[in-house]
C-alpha cells in the first residue's frame, strides 16, 4: 500500500505518515521517531540523531529550480566529518525523482548517484594517494578528500540507504570540472554519486530559513570568560577573546562544551584587527559579517607574516580577507578547481588561464580572535601552494595525504574595502602579489597582439595611399659638363603641379669615379616667384688599403621636395663636380629625372618607429613590475642563477 | 550577447590610450603620405655624408 500511496503509519505513535517520494527512506514522524522504510515496504524505528539546531538558509520546505526544473526540499541528513560539517539535502525535483544537495561552506553540488564503469572498493579508494588517479571513463580521476563521518543526524524526508554509525567518504576529481563522490554507507556497500557544483543564486531559492541564527556559548577553562560562537556546527575552532585559550572541536570533545576542547594558547594575544569582529559589509555582492581573525606567520626563516580575517555569510558561507602590507587579497573555498597530477607542480592550467607558482610553505598561527570553519590550530600538517595569475589566484591546502582543499583568490581594491569597513586599514606599502598591475593589466600577447595590429594598419593605409600616386615625370634630362668647367647652369622647361600638395623627386644618375657631383636644384613658381632648393651630392669612391679593397658611395642620389602646392613650376640647376681628381673629364655627364607625386616609404618607417615607442615603454614598466611582485618569491622567473 | 560585447569592449581597454595614440598617428601618416610631405627632411637640402675616412666630397681641398 506504502509504494503507491506514500502513506503509512508511525511504528511509534500510530499517526499517518506521508511520504512524498517512492525513494526516499527516512521519515521524522511529529512524534520525534525516526522511521525507516525498508526495502520490504516494511517501517521500522531507526535510532538516528534529529537535526536540533535550525540556522541553516536552506530548509526544509525551501523551493528552488535546477536545471530549469522546479524543486522542494523534503529534509536531510547532516555528516559530521573529521574537520567539517556538510548537508545533503534531498530534493525532489519536478515531483517524481530525487537527487542530492551537497552544501557546507558556502560550496553546493547537485549529487545524482552514478554507476562507474570500473568497480571500486574504499579499500582501493583508501589505498590511493593525491596524485594518483584511477580511470573512470575517459577521464583519470584524482583523488581529493578522504574522509569519515563519525556522526550524521537527520530532519525531514530523507533520501539516504541504509549505513552505519561511521562510515568513509572519497572525492575524486578530473579535469573539466568532473566530480565524483563515494560514500561506503555500509561495508562493501560504496554508492557512487556524479557531483556538479553550482552557485547558490542559480538556484533561485525561495521559502528560505529567515529565523535570527542561535548562538552557542562555551565558558572558557582558563580565564571563564565567555566565548560566542555564531558559526557552529560549521565553526571547527575558535579563541578565548580574554585570554587567547585556543579551542578546537574534536570528536568526543567536551561535552561541557559542546565538543570543544582546549589546544593551547596563542602564542601572541595581541588581537590587533584592523577590522573588528561583528563588522558587516558587502563584497563582491555578498553581505559579511567578520566572524574570525588568524595572523598567521610562514614557517621559514623570513617568517612572512600576514592577517586572515573569515567572513561569513549564511548562504554564500565563509570567505577570506586576508592582508600583507596592506594589499587585501578575497577568497573562497571553491568545488570546482584545478586538478594536480602530479606532487608539487610549478604551474597549472585551469579554465584556459595559466597559474605560475608562487608559493610554498607551512605555516604557524600566531594570533587568532573569534571562529573558524576548520582547525586553525591544526598547522603542522598543512602544506600551502599558492599558484597566482594577478589578479587572481588558487591556493592549495593539502593536509597529510588526505585532502586538498582548493581556495580561489582575488585582488581586494583597498578604497573599495574601505567603503565596506570604514576602519582604520593599513596603509599599503608593499608590492601586492595580485595587484592588477604589471603584465596583469595588459598581457604581454596582448600588447604584441594590439602592436602588430596597429602596424598593419599603419602599412594597409600607406599602401593604401601609394596605390592612388601618379608617379609622373615631369622631367628627364641629360646634362652635358663641358670639359674645361666644374660646374654648369640650366633652367628646365615650365611643368604643372596639378594635385592640391604633393612631392617631387629628383633621381640624378652620374658616371662619378673617385669624384663626386655636387647638384643644386630650386624649384621655381612661375607664378609667385616662391623657391624650394634642394641639394644632393653623388659621389663614389673606391680603393685598395692595408690589403683589402674598400668602395664607398653610389653613382646615382634621390633628393627630394615635399609637399609643394600647385601650381606652374620650372627647375633652375646648379651642377658641380670634382675638379681635383686627374681623372674628372671623364665625368662629362649625369641624367637628371624628376617625378611627381611619388609614394614615399621611409614615411612608414618613422610613423612605426613611434608607434612602437609606447609599446617598449610599457613593456619595460611592466617587466619591472613583475620583478618587483616577484621578489619576495622562491619561484621568480625573474631571479638571476648568481641570486 | 550584449554581455560578450562588453566583455570584448573590456579586452580593448588597458589599450586604450595606446589605441589613442595609433589613431593619431595613423592620421598623421595619411595626411603626410597624401600631401607628399616627406617627415625629417629639413630645408630640403641632402648633403654629403662626412663621417668616414674615406670621404673625398665638398669640401676636401689639398
Amino acid at each position: 500500500m506504502g509504494k503507491v500511496t506514500g502513506i503509512y503509519q508511525c511504528p511509534s505513535c500510530a499517526k499517518p505518515v506521508t511520504f512524498r517520494s517512492m525513494e526516499t527512506r527516512i521519515f521524522i514522524c511529529s512524534c520525534g521517531a525516526v522511521i525507516n522504510r525498508l526495502e520490504s515496504d516494511d517501517l521500522v524505528i531507526k535510532p538516528a540523531l534529529i537535526i536540533q539546531d535550525h540556522n541553516d538558509l536552506l530548509r526544509t520546505g525551501s523551493k528552488g529550480l535546477v536545471q530549469g526544473q522546479p524543486f522542494e526540499v523534503l529534509g536531510r541528513f547532516r555528516l559530521w566529518l573529521e574537520e567539517s560539517v556538510m548537508n545533503y539535502w534531498t530534493l525532489l525535483i519536478g515531483g517524481n525523482t530525487v537527487c542530492l544537495l551537497m552544501e557546507g561552506y558556502g560550496m553546493y553540488a547537485l549529487m545524482r548517484s552514478t554507476r562507474t564503469e570500473k568497480a571500486l572498493t574504499a579499500h582501493e579508494l583508501d589505498g590511493m594517494g593525491l596524485t594518483q588517479s584511477v580511470v573512470l571513463g575517459e577521464s583519470d580521476y584524482f583523488l581529493q578528500r578522504k574522509d569519515a563521518c563519525w556522526k550524521y543526524e537527520v530532519e525531514g524526508e530523507v533520501w539516504m540507504p541504509e549505513c552505519r554509525d561511521q562510515f568513509p567518504l572519497f572525492d575524486l576529481a578530473a579535469t573539466g570540472d568532473k566530480h565524483l563522490s563515494f560514500i561506503e554507507y555500509l561495508p562493501d556497500y560504496l554508492v557512487a554519486y556524479e557531483c556538479k557544483y553550482v552557485d547558490l543564486k542559480s538556484l533561485q531559492l525561495t521559502g528560505l530559513n529567515e529565523r535570527e541564527t542561535t548562538v552557542l556559548e562555551l565558558k572558557c577553562s582558563q580565564c571563564m570568560s565567555v566565548v560566542r560562537v555564531k558559526t557552529f556546527p560549521y565553526a571547527q575552532s575558535c579563541s578565548c577573546p580574554s585570554c587567547g585559550a585556543r579551542y578546537a572541536f574534536r570528536q568526543g570533545g567536551n561535552f561541557r562544551n559542546s565538543g570543544f576542547d582546549r589546544t593551547g594558547k596563542d602564542k601572541e594575544n595581541k588581537n590587533q584587527l584592523a577590522i573588528p569582529l561583528g563588522a558587516k559589509g558587502v563584497l563582491k555582492g555578498i553581505e559579511y559579517e567578520v566572524v574570525g581573525y588568524a595572523l598567521k606567520e610562514e614557517n621559514s626563516p623570513e617568517a612572512f607574516r600576514w592577517a586572515e580575517y573569515v567572513l561569513y555569510n549564511r548562504g554564500e558561507g565563509y570567505a577570506f580577507l586576508s592582508e600583507y602590507e596592506g594589499n587585501w587579497i578575497y577568497g573562497r573555498q571553491k568545488g570546482n578547481t584545478p586538478v594536480l597530477a602530479r606532487e608539487n607542480p610549478t604551474e597549472l592550467h585551469y579554465r584556459n588561464k595559466l597559474y605560475k607558482v608562487f608559493n610554498r610553505y607551512h605555516i604557524r598561527v600566531v594570533d587568532t580572535a573569534g571562529e573558524f570553519p576548520y582547525d586553525v590550530y591544526d598547522d603542522k600538517n598543512t602544506q600551502s601552494a599558492e599558484f597566482i595569475a594577478p589578479p587572481y589566484m588558487w591556493i592549495s591546502e593539502k593536509t597529510r595525504d588526505a585532502s586538498i582543499e582548493w581556495f580561489y583568490g582575488e585582488h581586494q581594491d583597498r578604497d573599495e574595502l574601505l567603503e565596506q569597513f570604514q576602519y582604520d586599514l593599513p596603509e599599503q606599502y608593499g608590492r601586492g602579489v595580485l595587484d592588477p598591475k604589471g603584465f596583469s593589466s595588459m598581457s604581454a600577447s596582448g600588447l604584441v597582439k594590439v602592436t602588430l595590429l596597429a602596424i598593419a594598419a599603419l602599412v594597409a593605409v600607406h599602401l593604401l595611399i601609394g596605390a592612388t600616386k601618379t608617379n609622373r615625370v615631369v622631367l628627364n634630362k641629360d646634362v652635358l659638363l663641358h670639359d674645361s668647367t666644374s660646374s654648369t647652369t640650366l633652367s628646365s622647361s615650365k611643368f604643372e603641379l596639378t594635385k592640391w600638395r604633393s612631392n617631387l623627386q629628383l633621381d640624378i644618375q652620374a658616371p662619378v669615379d673617385n669624384s663626386w657631383l655636387d647638384l643644386q636644384a630650386v624649384l621655381v613658381n612661375a607664378g609667385n616667384g616662391n623657391e624650394y632648393a634642394v641639394e644632393q651630392v653623388v659621389e663614389y669612391y673606391h680603393g685598395y688599403d692595408d690589403g683589402e679593397s674598400w668602395s664607398e658611395g653610389s653613382n646615382q642620389g634621390s633628393a627630394y621636395l615635399s609637399s609643394i602646392p600647385a601650381g606652374s613650376y620650372y627647375l633652375r640647376i646648379q651642377a658641380s663636380r670634382d675638379t681635383t681628381n686627374g681623372t674628372w673629364n671623364s665625368m662629362n655627364n649625369f641624367t637628371l629625372t624628376v617625378t611627381n607625386d611619388v609614394s614615399n616609404h621611409r614615411n612608414l618607417w618613422i610613423f612605426i618607429g613611434v608607434l612602437l615607442i609606447w609599446p617598449i615603454v610599457q613593456f619595460i614598466r611592466m617587466w619591472i613590475y613583475e620583478r618587483r611582485r616577484w621578489e619576495g618569491s622562491p619561484f621568480s622567473p625573474y631571479r638571476s642563477n648568481k641570486s | 550577447m550584449f554581455d560578450n560585447f562588453f566583455k570584448f569592449l573590456g579586452s580593448w581597454y588597458p589599450f586604450r590610450w595606446f589605441i589613442a595614440i595609433a589613431a593619431m598617428l595613423l592620421m598623421s601618416m595619411s595626411y603626410a603620405d597624401y600631401t607628399g610631405w616627406r617627415l625629417l627632411s629639413w630645408g630640403g637640402s641632402n648633403g654629403p655624408s662626412g663621417s668616414s675616412g674615406h670621404y673625398f666630397g665638398p669640401g676636401y681641398h689639398k
